[in-house]
Parts: structure tokens; sequence; C-alpha cells
């Protein structure tokens, strides 16, 4: 006998409705074989046996476990998981716009964003500020020979300017020339060190 | 011909229309409360029984059955009709009764029997049992986790192998193949029928 109908002969013996046709075919081809025959009725007479067995343990009082189950379960109805959290669509979509207008608010310009208010001190502590004018433009005053010049009066056109800066002449403009630096190459060294210690008691 | 061909649906179609448990559902889905009812009258038995297997003591098993219910109830509206109300049922006692072991490993004896300590098994129940059932009960217990579910739930529950297949998470196939390693195994345990062949 092939294996996979020896497997399903028990199947056959205990519901013969349950094998598809050609199941059936191989196992009834089987069991014409005598021996295979008295393995099959021993194999019926143990699922007898086993049907017969009493059930374990002590019945309870059927309506009494009705009655039981009819209180733990309550008389709600219940309600399925979509119809439970339906009431969080409106809060998940009040939740998206408030998360947008959020990210709009830190996404814009800065000056789009309305100046905070400076922390507000207790009422009792505040001493009333006289509220200031906005001031206005204030004239760029340069004293000069004990007199308020406005610079922003002046006509550019009036300054009279001297001819070397007007030249553009830079040797003219400098005011120690380098030349003059020679006596510095002159110095001997004690007069070197006393300057260089003047420095550094300078820097300290 | 085509009418011939169209049988089978047919058929199918006028079962599913026929079984009692899906209208039940339909009608409490609907929101008659009375079809609940109608739903645990129809499956405490089975369900109690199931329970009882797994939990050895009567009072447990009326907690345990009453939580399979309520859990039932609760999750019918999620009821999707893949499998029969039946199986749907007692997927759900198994994992229950599997839960209440493991929430109650340290209290449960190795051997003894919580209601052998409370009341003495009626005159009744003895006598059927006899030697041989207990011989039997105790060839089950040596069985493989699988061949034993496989067997309990086709022999006692009478379920069909379509449905043991469900609740055993194998095919129909492998169901029937473990039913028969089952009785085979249950054979060699007794040694009824020495002339076993493979």
């Amino acid at each position: 006998m092939a294996r996979a109908t020896d497997e399903l002969l028990t199947a056959y013996l205990d519901g013969v409705a349950e094998l598809t046709a050609d199941e059936r075919k191989r196992v009834e081809a089987v069991l014409a074989d005598a021996a295979t025959r008295a393995d099959a009725d021993a194999t019926r007479e143990l699922l007898g046996q086993l049907r017969a067995l009493p059930g374990e343990g002590h019945e309870p009082d059927w309506a009494e476990l009705e009655r039981s189950i009819r209180c733990a379960v309550g008389p709600a109805m219940p309600r399925p998981w979509w119809k439970r959290w339906q009431w969080l669509v409106p809060i998940g979509a009040l939740a998206a716009t408030a998360a947008a207008a959020l990210l709009w608010l830190h996404g814009a310009p800065e000056q789009a964003i309305a100046p905070r208010p400076a922390a507000v001190a207790p009422a009792a502590a505040v001493a009333p500020v006289p509220v200031q004018e906005p001031a206005a433009a204030e004239p760029s005053l340069v004293w000069l020979d004990d007199d308020a010049i406005d610079v922003d009066q002046i006509d550019p056109g009036s300054i009279e300017v001297p001819e070397t800066i007007a030249t553009g002449d830079s040797d003219a403009l400098v005011l120690v020339p380098t030349t003059d630096l020679d006596w510095v190459d002159q110095l001997d060294d004690k007069s070197l060190e006393r300057a260089e210690t003047w420095l550094e008691n300078k820097k300290t | 011909m085509e009418a011939i061909a169209a049988l089978p649906a047919l058929v199918h179609r006028v079962s599913e229309r026929a079984d009692p448990d899906r209208e039940l559902v339909a009608r409490f889905l609907g929101g008659e409360r009375e079809a609940f009812d109608a739903l645990v009258r129809r499956h405490q038995k089975g369900v109690w029984r199931l329970v009882r297997r797994y939990v050895r003591s009567d009072a447990d098993t009326a907690d345990v059955t009453q939580q399979v219910f309520v859990r039932a109830f609760k999750g019918l509206a999620g009821f999707r009709g893949a499998a029969s109300v039946r199986s749907w049922m007692y997927r759900i006692a198994i994992h229950a009764s599997l839960s209440w072991l493991r929430d109650h490993k340290r209290e449960q004896p190795a051997d003894i029997d919580d209601d052998a300590l409370i009341e003495p098994p009626s005159a009744p129940v003895r006598i059927a049992e006899g030697e041989d059932g207990v011989r039997l009960r105790r060839a089950i217990e040596l069985l493989p986790p699988k061949q034993k579910l496989v067997l309990e739930l086709r022999v006692y529950d009478d379920l069909p192998f379509k449905e043991v297949a469900e609740l055993a998470d194998c095919s129909e196939n492998t169901a029937k193949v473990n039913f028969h390693y089952a009785v085979k195994r249950l054979r060699d345990i007794l040694g009824v029928g020495h002339g076993t062949r493979d």
C-alpha cells in the first residue's frame, strides 16, 4: 500500500464523505486486501471505544451557565472598532490643521510674525511710564571751532579740499615720512631694551 | 450541461444560507441581542467540553467558558466569516484555555484533579469509565500535542476535518494524516491490533 493512501485509511474509516473520489478509490483498492481489512476493523473498534468514552467532569446546569454568560456580557451591544473610533476623525482633522498652521508660522519670514509682547511684570510693580513720542530725525551735528555744524546741510560743492588730497598725492599726505625713522636704526642695544621693556609694561 | 456545472456552487450557497449560526450572527450584527443568546445555547456545551479537557476543574471550566463567550460577544462585530462560527468560537476557547493554564501553572497539581478533592465522581460515571476508559484516557495523554488535538477535536467534538484543520492550523490533508497517526499510536500504546501496517 502506498504510504499516502495508508495515511488516509483512518480518515476513510471515520468519514468516507470527507475524502475526494480519487482518494476513496485508492483506499478502497487497498481495502481489498484481507490483512488491511482486519487492520481497518481494529481501527474502527478503537474509534468506537473513543467515542463511547463519557465526557470529563460533571456537566453544569446549562441554563445557569447561560444566565451567567448573559450577566457577564451585559446588556449593551458591542460596537465595531471603526464606530468606537469614529469620534477620532474630527479630532484628528483638527490636530492636523493645527500642526499645519504651526508649521506655516514657523516657516514664514520673521517680519510677518507679530512682535512678542515683553514679559509683563505684576501690575503693582509697574510704574507709570510716560509715553514717548516717536523721535524725529535728529540733525547730524558736528562741533567745529565752537560752532555746531549740521553735516546734512553742507553743500559738498562748497567744501574746500586741500590740493594734496584732491590730487591723491599719497607722498604729500604722509605725516611722518619713513625716511625720518632712521634714528631708530641709530639706537643702541640698551635703548632698544628699555623701549621693549616699556612696551611690555604698556601691554600688561 | 451548464446547469449541472453550476450545481456545486448552488449547493454551497444553499448550505451557507441554511447555516443557522451565520443567520444568528447576521441577526446579531443587525442589532438583535437575543441572537447571541441563541448562539450561546447552541455552543455552550461544545465549548464547555473543549475547555474541560484543558482545565481540570468544573468550576474553572465554567469561568473560562464564560470568558470565551464574553470574548466572542465583543469580537463578533469583527467576525469575517472565513471560518465557521463554531470553529471560530472553539479557537477562542482553545486560546482562553491555554492562557488560563499559563496563568494558573503553579496552582495546578500534577496529578490530583481539583474536583476530586471536593466531590467524588458519581457512580454511573465511574462504572461507565471502567478500566478500559482510564487506559484510553491515559494513552491519549501520551500522544504528541498536535495529534492529541486533532484526535480530540475529531472524536469528542465531532468536527469535520476541514474545521479540525482550521483549529489545528494545518491543511485538511495534514489533519487527516495526524488523525491516522494518532489512532495508530493509540493502538500501539494499548496493544490493539498488533498487525498494524505502515
